[in-house]
């Protein structure tokens, strides 16, 4: 009873055709050019500057990986979190706890020096441990994400983090089976996780000049960038993606097409949580100031990293991953003119671009740019109609209607 | 075949099904809300390349009857047998899975797309890991149903852009990409012109004889004539009548249930 | 003995209750009217405290009685929430995702400068400590005093709600804008008016939430018993928007906070956060709270 539909013929075929045409670069849209070229200029960024400067730097990738998980799910799927720090620290203490409090002694214990690449295993290792329990968290917060809407579940995502903190505290000392040696306390975990590289002699790779350091621990970082931005590009542009967005339109149309929300829903928290707990543990071994301790994870206030991400993903442009990439540079700019003027102010000054940007720029700087560039590029075609484009309506817009109608229906009003 | 058309347009209560009287069959369905019963104990049974038309009365139990077939909310008693297997009370989106699909009479398009796209969406996997969509493959199989629906003019348009009209076939689209062996259309023709009516008969029509079936709920027959094989007509969420069209349009206890002022 | 355990800690919750309603009710009110879960209102409780601190320490140039630093934290907080509504809210009133993301960004900003404020300019040593009095000389008086003012405050709000114009105005809002206006109320005043009194009450729990304490910190939001999140639990427990939900949330908790301390086995490391615990239940079992809602009610 095989009912005929256009799906027959070789789909598989044509899919790969298409793929190859795509991974060959031709016929890419200005804005992928501009992209790829962003990406290259930040691989060249070393030959240009000081070891400090670029150690700076350095973390400002790792801000822009913070930003894309938290774009992952909540400018993707709409499910706003407030306290995305809770998977950075999971996969920074996971790794730190996994390779000092774990896998080192284990060694030890067998009588087993560790070499370069032995070292090096171990620190990989790590962060697997390190974005699985991250992973973990994301399962812990997506679940309830099935029940909760709206701003209870933004509640419950700052939360988790202020619970983790305290259990940080209750489990200072020592965490049975899972942290023989505790988790530090507010001071965080004193013994420091070996790096990749380092001048030190805690490190798989011993270097003794300093602008070797800081080049190797920015392309490791780099490295780590395009891995994350692989991923979750590859995802937010297959299918999984428009269904994440759909989710974020309209959950009972995704349901009614015989797709499992729920199960996107999870992925996208998973997904998420995963990608920050995994740039948390590379950064761990990798990054500048790699200290596995509250204020790197959770920011200084316990919730400023968190602030931070939201902060960052909204000045580029939710729902857009490169947005994330864009709204790092700004937000680190704005970071080093205010610590080279007003230091004392941190981060009040970052709260305030972050506050402009929700008031005057909700949409973000890229989706504007794009629509400001399409415009520009019709208007050269000659093509006077395009230039009253068809407004899409970004994904910050659509968030803030879905939101809308939740809380007309919790409160039950009318004409709001 | 069930040999149910023959025993004419009376009601017929104590008749109930076996998961192979029918592609799709309903056994004694109930449901109650609170204690409001909606659905009492209804029995059907949907036969393969049919096109039924499921009438009733404003308020009669049809969406609620339906909402318990395709898995919107459980029953709270009774059987729903599709190809043969107990599905009672599998969730919305796997009923989909399973090949039964629906059209919603409130149309709920995502606005932040073009209709294409949300044709699109409907051809996604319900895989969490996919190259489905990279390479551009799904467009176009949108692209054809949405050609085939009648909206390959409007395709790029978003749906708060479309007509009344093109709204239910944007509608019909999502549920054909769905790839459905059953397909439930929720009041297709409310608000359409003759010749849009007549324009979505012959899709439909189209549709089965490539093989679906079809359930058409609608208040009245008006507009169905054409379209439909067979009636089955409810009310107070129990079956009155069932039988050819022109059966139906004769039975008393019908033309009582809609001697309120409307027409069968 | 047992009875006279329960009876002492009955008299505890009771008074820790009234606290935590007056903590909740700023919070309810701006919901109530304007559909708006204020991530600001620890902000704004936090300011009131600092507030506080400023007016009865030598700060500025002498240190006034407790009577003016609650007056002073009760005023300071109706200007924030003034402020803020007037300065941001406001314009992104039809954007309830921006207004998410805004109060909570606000809510930080304005304890981190407060952190700063204390730290740079008062010369505050700990920032996380800050010294604010207690309002009677001692623990017993300070709580009555709590519990009567608490009660005679909330009650006059709710007659004001109730009972005069503007009360029944904003009432018309909460259920209405378009209504509201068609019938000749100003929205935008009636959601200044509810911010700035929210603000107050805020403002005023703030001062009393500290002394109660010990010292007020300017994490103090998200520090147990974390009057964010407590507000939050309280609304939610009370059904999202009535006042009357509100204060059996408050008691509620407060109840089941004290109980679980002073009776169950290792409760002490619980005090404070139970209201988490009950949060998360909650939200997750029946997250439409008790009770109905409506603002005035």
């Amino acid at each position: 009873m095989a009912t005929e539909t256009p799906l027959e013929g070789d789909v598989g075929r044509r899919r790969k055709q298409a793929v190859k045409e795509k991974l060959l670069l031709r016929d890419l849209a200005l804005r992928h050019r501009l992209g790829i070229l962003g990406v290259g200029l930040l691989a060249l960024l070393p030959l240009l500057a000081q070891p400090r400067e670029l150690n700076q730097f350095t973390y400002v990738l790792y801000l822009m990986m913070f930003a894309i998980s938290w774009d992952v799910v909540s400018g993707y799927t709409g499910q706003l979190s407030f306290g995305h720090a809770f998977f950075f620290a999971l996969g920074g203490y996971g790794t730190s706890v996994t390779v000092n409090q774990h896998l080192v002694p284990l060694l030890d214990g067998l009588g087993v020096t560790l070499g370069p690449v032995g070292t090096t295993v171990v620190i990989l290792a790590g962060i697997v441990g390190g974005t699985l329990v991250a992973a973990l968290g994301g399962v812990l917060i997506g679940v309830p994400a099935l029940r909760l809407e709206g701003p209870y579940l933004s509640l419950v995502t700052l939360i988790a983090p202020l619970l983790l903190y305290q259990s940080f505290i209750i489990f200072g000392e020592e965490l049975p089976v899972l942290a023989p040696n505790g988790l530090g306390g507010t001071s965080g975990l004193l013994n420091e996780p070996p790096s990749f590289v380092g001048i030190g002699t805690n490190a798989a790779v011993t270097v003794d000049q300093l602008w070797v350091d800081a080049v190797a621990r920015y392309y490791i970082s780099f490295l780590a960038l395009l891995i994350v931005l692989a991923v979750t590009y590859g995802v937010t542009r297959s299918a999984a993606g428009s269904v994440f967005t759909a989710i974020r339109e309209d959950e009972d149309a995704v349901q009614s097409v015989g797709l499992n929300p729920a199960k996107f829903k999870i992925f996208a928290f998973v997904l998420s949580a995963a990608v920050g707990g995994f740039a948390a543990a590379v950064w761990m071994h990798a990054g500048p100031n790699a200290y596995p301790n509250t204020e790197n994870l959770f920011g200084p206030g316990r919730i400023d990293l968190s602030i931070n991400v939201i902060v960052v993903a909204v000045i580029g442009g939710m729902g857009t991953i490169v947005g994330s990439l864009v709204g790092a540079l700004f937000f680190a700019f704005a970071d080093s003119v205010i610590g080279a003027f007003v230091p004392e102010l941190k981060p009040l000054p970052t709260f305030l671009l972050g506050m402009v940007a929700l008031t005057f720029l909700p949409r973000g700087v890229v989706p504007e740019a794009t629509r400001f560039g399409r415009r520009l590029l019709a208007w050269r075609r000659g093509e006077v109609d395009s230039l009253v484009e068809r407004d899409r309506t970004s994904a910050a817009k659509r968030t803030v209607d879905r939101y809308r109608e939740e809380i007309e229906e919790i409160i039950g009003g009318e004409g709001r | 075949m069930s040999a149910e058309p023959e025993t004419g347009a009376r009601a017929d209560r104590e008749r109930s099904y076996g998961p192979d009287d029918g592609i799709l069959v309903a056994d004694d369905l109930r449901k109650e809300f609170g204690g409001l019963v909606a659905v009492d104990d209804l029995s059907f049974a949907v036969q393969e390349q049919e096109i039924l038309g499921f009438i009733g009365p404003n308020g009669a139990g049809k969406s609620t009857t339906f909402n318990c077939v395709t898995g919107t909310y459980p029953p709270t008693d009774g059987t729903v047998y599709f190809k043969g297997e107990d599905v009672t009370g599998i969730p919305a989106h796997d009923m989909v899975k399973e090949g039964m699909s629906r059209t919603f009479q409130e149309f709920a398009p995502l606005e932040d797309r073009p209709v294409v796209k949300n044709v699109e969406l409907a051809l996604a996997p319900d895989e969490l890991f996919t190259l489905s969509g990279m390479g551009g493959e799904t467009e176009q199989l949108a692209r054809e149903i949405c050609r085939r629906v009648g909206l390959g003019e409007v395709m790029d348009q978003t749906p708060s852009e479309l007509p009344h009209a093109g709204m239910l076939k944007l509608e019909l689209g999502r549920a054909i990409a769905t790839q459905p062996d059953v397909m439930l259309v929720d009041e297709p023709f409310a608000g359409l012109s003759a010749d849009e009516v007549q324009e979505l008969t012959e899709v439909m029509e189209s549709l089965r004889q490539h093989g679906m079936t079809l359930i058409v709920v609608d208040h009245n027959m008006r507009g169905l004539l054409n379209l439909i094989d067979r009636a089955f007509v409810i009310q107070f969420g129990s079956k009155i009548a069932e039988g050819t069209p022109e059966e139906i349009t004769d039975d008393p206890e019908v033309q009582e249930a809609y001697l309120g002022g409307e027409e069968i | 003995m047992v009875l006279g355990e329960i009876a002492t800690a009955t008299v505890t919750a009771i008074f820790l209750s009234a606290l935590y309603a007056i903590i909740a009710i700023g919070f309810t009110l701006i919901f109530g009217v304007g559909g708006i879960l204020n991530f600001a209102h620890g902000a704004f409780i936090t300011v009131g405290m600092f507030a506080g601190f400023l007016a009865t320490s030598d700060a500025f140039l002498i240190a006034l009685p407790i009577w003016a630093g609650l007056l002073a934290g009760t005023a300071a907080g109706a200007l924030i929430g003034a402020v803020t509504y007037l300065g941001i809210i406001r314009y992104v009133r039809d954007r309830p995702v921006t207004i998410l993301i805004l109060t909570f960004v606000i809510g930080f900003f304005i304890i981190y400068a407060i952190r700063i404020g204390a730290r740079d300019v008062f010369g505050v040593n700990d920032p996380l400590a800050i010294p604010v009095p207690q309002v009677m000389g001692t623990a017993f008086l300070n709580d009555v005093y709590i519990f009567v003012t608490s009660w005679l405050l909330i009650g006059l709000l709710f007659y004001f709600v109730n009972y005069t114009r503007t009360g029944r105005a904003i009432i018309a809002v909460s259920q209405s804008d378009k209504g509201a206006a068609l019938v000749g109320i100003d929205a935008e005043k009636i959601n200044l008016i509810t911010w700035t009194v929210a603000g107050a009450f805020a403002g005023y729990a703030g001062v009393l939430l500290a002394g109660a304490f010990g010292n007020g910190s300017w994490l103090m939001s998200i520090q147990p018993p974390a009057p964010l999140i407590l507000s939050f639990a309280i609304v939610i427990l009370g059904g999202l928007g009535s006042i009357k939900g509100s204060i059996a949330g408050a008691y509620i908790i407060g109840f089941a906070e004290t109980f679980t301390v002073n009776f169950v086995p290792g409760g002490e490391q619980l005090a404070g956060v139970s209201s988490l615990v009950l949060l998360v239940v909650f939200l997750l079992v029946k997250p439409e709270g008790l009770f109905g809602r409506g603002a005035g009610e």
